[in-house]
């Protein structure tokens, strides 16, 4: 995960930079007709703009031995475990992935992308094709052990979810080009 | 279609829409008259629609009415319900609005319909839909807790337009300002010659909340439904001082406003409207469908243990109430200063 | 004693076979339900209302109450396995149930869920059973000071969640605050930070941010650790006398936290969990412990969620007024049973009354010994090869999303704040501030309105009712000691690390 770690100024900064932003649009909410209102509604947005414009600031010009040593977002799992420590990409320098690319935040780009096409297909292809090639690719690229495996699953899975939620709990899920099916 | 932000997808859906519902609308509405109903028949289940989650107002509706419809021999299809939830119904609004001429869609609708595009946050108004069926309504309360020195409705008023920070009067609702509550309590406020904009509303989530601080003496009166406090008022924890019924028509032991000289009324009224463009058959079916299944003993089991009051309309009379509706909550909004941009004009 | 008797005839209704297996199949329904994600009680009891009709109504009763209880149970378990909550309820249960199944003992980490919840919802029964009707004074008494000044304590339980250094976790407090006044402002009806998309206007469902934030970010952090060969463990279901020991206090305070919270009307099972969670941290000594799989982490949320749901049926009960979302759905299917909830009800029907109580208190043995046996089952979800399990998750978080409002947009805030949670995991930035924040932000800020409406702008409000007063003060105790205590913590972690 180092390869996604900014230094506290870096942070700092970004997000004073967010609250200056989220101060300007509070600026703008409109004050309300009635003045029977005591509070208005951009007054509590602008003491959070403030709020996090301060702290975003404390973060930027504070010392960097303040902050926690690196690593030490990982101590809530340390701890429970240490079979995965022992081959930990955080440990060492050398980063190792799951999936089938070596670096990081290609995998990350990838993981994310994947799943970006995954939600924009949903309702356009449908629930059945689009979860069936979401979950084959995916597994694909963590490199199952065995392509069928996760064929057989990902197809059982993706069946009984649409069994199990649109038919017996009523959830609709998008039929998408499987419309004319009736599903 | 790929990962396209859903933002600009719903934008050019909506200005297609508009676009298309104004041109169609009002063809539509007026051949319904002609038609039959024995012309149309559902072939297909309908997408019974509640544009608001589970167990709210709508979701309530329409699941009664789907149920009774289904179990009764007026119809063969089935109602399952949707949630659209979101933007206080705009969400499920746009996607109505986005099936124009759909005979197999239905969807719940109630004052917000009118007042929420009016303060405006939403891109449809009622102008934008078929109205199919006016079906119940409900009132509203104006209560104080049980122990409050105050005696009539004219005496609450009248206290409310003198508080000052001094000596602080709140009547709390179960809705934004602007929305349902607030307009009942402000038209009657309005009627009884106090000015609506002085009045101190406190908006809570819900009539359940508002109720609750007027029992634990947080502020002094409270507006909602009647079917909301029905359990509150017959424990007495909460004497209502009038209702929004017609005179005379009054459903629970208290006077309606109009009894008491305040010429107001409100209705909380429901009903059912379809797509922009319904086929006038379709109109004609399902008009005569709903006169139908309020007739049922079924119908009639459910709607009194929910404390629902019949009021039927069919498509032109309730067509035509719900531009009173709008011309009537558009100048309450107007006194207070509320009206929003008109919706697409 | 009448009421005993009531209770008696109560639990005669329940104890006929066909009641019985009501009670069973609504359990197991609810937990199926509320182990998927967006699926919370809410939809369970909706989906099955119609189901009840033509029953008389104690039947329905039992089987809606059991669907209630399997319902927050479910939800535990998705939290405790994949880091992911089913319901609001039990995010808190995901911050050591997680850890805790992750190093091998996952057996163990359900088996204490469902020892907790079913404690923490025979201690608030009985209360229910004992004080109910006295209780609804309470209810009222928390007027919008007294909610501002609960919401304020809450949140001074971010400084106790801010592991990874204070600034940190104040900024993703802050930031939740901020996710949380997204849409329609209530007391004005004007709209905030909604960019016109109407998908905001009601603001960002809870569950988007929890699912985005620790299901979909702990999904990539895995992606980013290579492939390991020895599967997870299951453990077995046996804890340790001491983790016993442990558990039992730590029940107890959950219990009563969640209890109360779950009479206000409003705050409920979330907040209930969150502050039996934040409570539990802050007289623990071994508090450095927690978020790491610490049993008392998991004890203190699971009891106080149960607790709550128990305690939100004072409200309903005594007042007529649904304090939660679950509670109103439930009202709903009361009315069309003919049973009018509310002070009445005591008087009037208590055999309704006493008629609830006895089938809540079956639901809740029913979902321990049907439970128990499952927990192997269930764990082994965590045997799923990790290549498969991945892929799975993120398909189980987008339907859960889609099936809140059936629409994509929420799925796009769902890949949002997943990569937003990875960079803050990345960055030593603590989730849960976020979520607390979220929770509490919104509904403080509308009671802080709320009160000043009321009293004309005068902030003295606060000061002059003693509830809220108290409070208030106990949110500054709670907000000058800590700071001293982390301060000592990290610099002792920084001399190990």
């Amino acid at each position: 995960m180092e390869s996604f770690r900014f230094s506290d100024r870096v942070i700092g900064l970004v997000l004073a930079a967010g609250a200056v932003a989220y101060l300007i649009a509070a600026w703008q909410i409109p004050q309300f007709a009635l003045d029977t209102v005591p509070v208005q509604p951009r007054v509590f947005p602008l003491a959070l703009g403030a709020l996090l414009l301060l702290l975003a600031v404390l973060l930027a010009i504070r010392p960097a031995g303040a902050s926690q040593p690196p690593g030490a977002e990982h101590d809530a799992e340390a701890d429970g475990s240490p079979e995965e420590d022992a081959g930990s990409s955080d440990a060492g320098g050398q980063a190792r992935t799951l999936g089938r690319s070596s670096r990081p935040r290609v995998e990350v780009l990838i993981l994310v992308g994947g799943t970006a096409a995954y939600i924009g297909l949903l309702e356009p292809l449908g629930f059945i094709p689009a979860t069936i090639a979401f979950l084959l690719a995916g597994s694909w690229w963590f490199r199952t052990a065995r392509l069928w495996v996760a064929a057989t699953v990902a197809v059982g899975v993706t069946l009984a979810a649409q069994l199990g939620l649109g038919e017996l709990l009523g959830v609709r899920l998008p039929a998408g080009v499987l419309a004319p099916l009736g599903i | 279609m790929s990962a396209r932000p859903v933002a600009l997808k719903a934008l050019a859906a909506v200005f297609a829409l508009a676009l298309l519902a104004s041109a169609c609308d009002e063809e539509g509405a007026t051949e319904a008259d002609a038609a039959d109903p024995d012309d149309f028949t559902p072939s297909e289940p309908i997408e019974y629609i509640a544009p608001a989650g589970a167990g709210g107002g709508w979701d309530t509706l329409a699941r009664t009415t789907g149920r009774v419809l289904e179990e009764s021999d007026l119809v063969d299809v089935n109602f399952p319900v949707e949630n659209h939830e979101g933007g206080g119904g705009a969400v499920g609004w746009a996607h109505v609005a986005g099936q124009p001429g759909d005979d197999h869609t239905l969807f719940m609708a109630s004052p917000p319909l009118i007042l929420v595009p009016l303060s405006g946050e939403a891109d449809h108004d009622h102008t934008d839909f078929t109205a199919v069926s006016r079906l119940i309504t409900d009132y509203m309360i104006y209560g104080v807790p049980e122990d409050s020195p105050i005696e009539t409705v004219e005496e609450l008023f009248e206290r409310a337009a003198d508080a000052d920070d001094e000596d602080e009067f709140a009547i709390a609702g179960g809705s934004a300002p602007g929305s349902m509550d607030h307009i009942g309590l402000a038209g009657a406020a309005d009627a009884a010659g106090v000015d609506a904009a002085e009045v101190n509303y406190v908006p809570f989530s819900g009539g359940g909340e508002a109720m609750t601080a007027a029992i634990g003496g947080h502020v002094d009166a409270v507006v909602t439904g009647v079917g909301e406090s029905t359990s509150q008022v017959e424990a007495g924890e909460i004497r209502v001082l009038a209702t929004s019924a017609p005179e005379g028509e009054s459903p629970i032991d208290a006077p309606a406003l109009q009894d008491e000289g305040i010429d107001y009324t409100f209705d909380i009224w429901r009903g059912v409207m379809g797509p922009p463009d319904m086929s006038p058959e379709a109109i004609a079916f399902y008009e005569q469908m709903y006169a139908d299944m309020l007739e049922l003993d079924e119908w009639a089991e459910e709607r009194d243990e929910l404390g629902w009051i019949d009021a039927y309309l069919g498509h032109d009379e309730f067509t035509e109430f719900l531009d009173e509706q709008q011309e009537e909550f558009e100048a309450v909004l107007d006194d207070l200063g509320l009206l929003g941009e008109a919706p697409d004009s | 004693m009448d009421a005993l008797q009531d209770l008696a005839f109560g639990f005669t209704v329940v104890f006929e076979p066909f009641n019985l297996l009501l009670v069973a199949s609504g359990v197991l329904a609810g937990t199926i339900i509320g182990m998927l994600p967006g699926l919370g009680p809410i939809a369970a009891i909706a989906l099955l209302i119609p189901t009840t009709f033509g029953m008389d109504p104690s039947s329905a009763l039992i089987l809606l109450a059991g669907v209630y209880y399997g319902a927050v149970f479910g939800g535990s378990t998705s939290s405790i396995l994949l880091n992911a909550p089913g319901i609001a309820g039990t995010v808190a249960t995901s911050f050591d149930g997680y850890p805790m199944a992750r190093s091998g003992r996952a057996g163990a980490a359900l088996a204490i869920a469902a020892i907790a919840s079913f404690i923490g919802g025979t201690i608030a029964l009985i209360g229910l059973a004992l004080v109910a009707p006295a209780l609804a004074s309470v209810a009222v008494a928390f007027g919008p000071a007294e909610y501002f000044a609960l919401m304020v304590l809450g949140l001074t339980a971010v400084t106790s969640l801010s592991d990874t250094g204070l600034v940190k976790g104040l900024l993703a407090g802050t930031f939740g605050v901020m996710v949380s006044i997204i849409g329609i402002d209530l007391q004005t009806g004007t709209l905030r930070y909604t960019f016109g998309m109407p998908e905001l206007f009601e603001g960002v469902d809870f569950l988007i941010v929890a699912l985005g934030v620790f299901a979909l970010a702990e999904v990539l952090r895995l992606a980013l650790q290579p492939q390991n060969e020895s599967q997870e463990a299951i453990g077995s279901l046996r804890l340790s006398r001491r983790e016993l020991r442990d558990m039992a206090p730590a029940t107890g305070r959950g219990s009563l936290v969640g209890f109360f919270s779950g009479i206000l009307p409003g705050a409920g099972a979330t907040i209930g969990s969150f502050l039996g969670y934040g409570l539990e941290k802050r007289v623990a000594k071994d508090a450095d412990t927690f978020g790491k799989g610490n049993t008392k982490g998991i004890a203190a949320p699971e009891s106080a969620n149960n607790a709550a749901a128990v305690g939100s049926f004072v409200p309903l009960l005594t007042l007529g007024v649904p304090g939660s979302g679950t509670t109103a759905v439930l009202l709903g299917a009361l009315l069309v049973l003919g049973i009018q909830p509310g002070p009445l009800m005591f008087a009037d029907r208590p055999e309704v009354f006493w008629g609830v109580i006895a089938s809540m208190y079956i639901g809740n043995i029913v979902l321990l010994m049907l439970n128990l046996p499952l927990i192997p089952l269930l764990a082994r979800i965590l045997r799923t090869p990790r290549p498969l399990l991945l892929p799975l998750i993120i398909v189980f978080c987008v339907i859960g999303v889609y099936g809140l409002r059936f629409n994509t947009f929420d799925l796009w805030l769902l890949l949002l704040f997943g990569v937003l949670g990875f960079l803050m995991r990345a960055n030593g930035f603590p989730a849960a501030p976020l979520i607390l924040g979220l929770i509490l932000g919104a509904i403080m800020e509308e009671s802080m309105r709320q009160a000043l409406q009321i009293s004309g702008g005068a902030w003295s409000v606060f000061l002059e009712q003693p509830i809220s007063a108290t409070l208030l003060a106990l949110a500054a105790v709670s907000l000058l000691a800590p700071p001293l205590v982390a301060r000592w913590r990290q610099r002792s972690r920084a001399s190990v690390g």
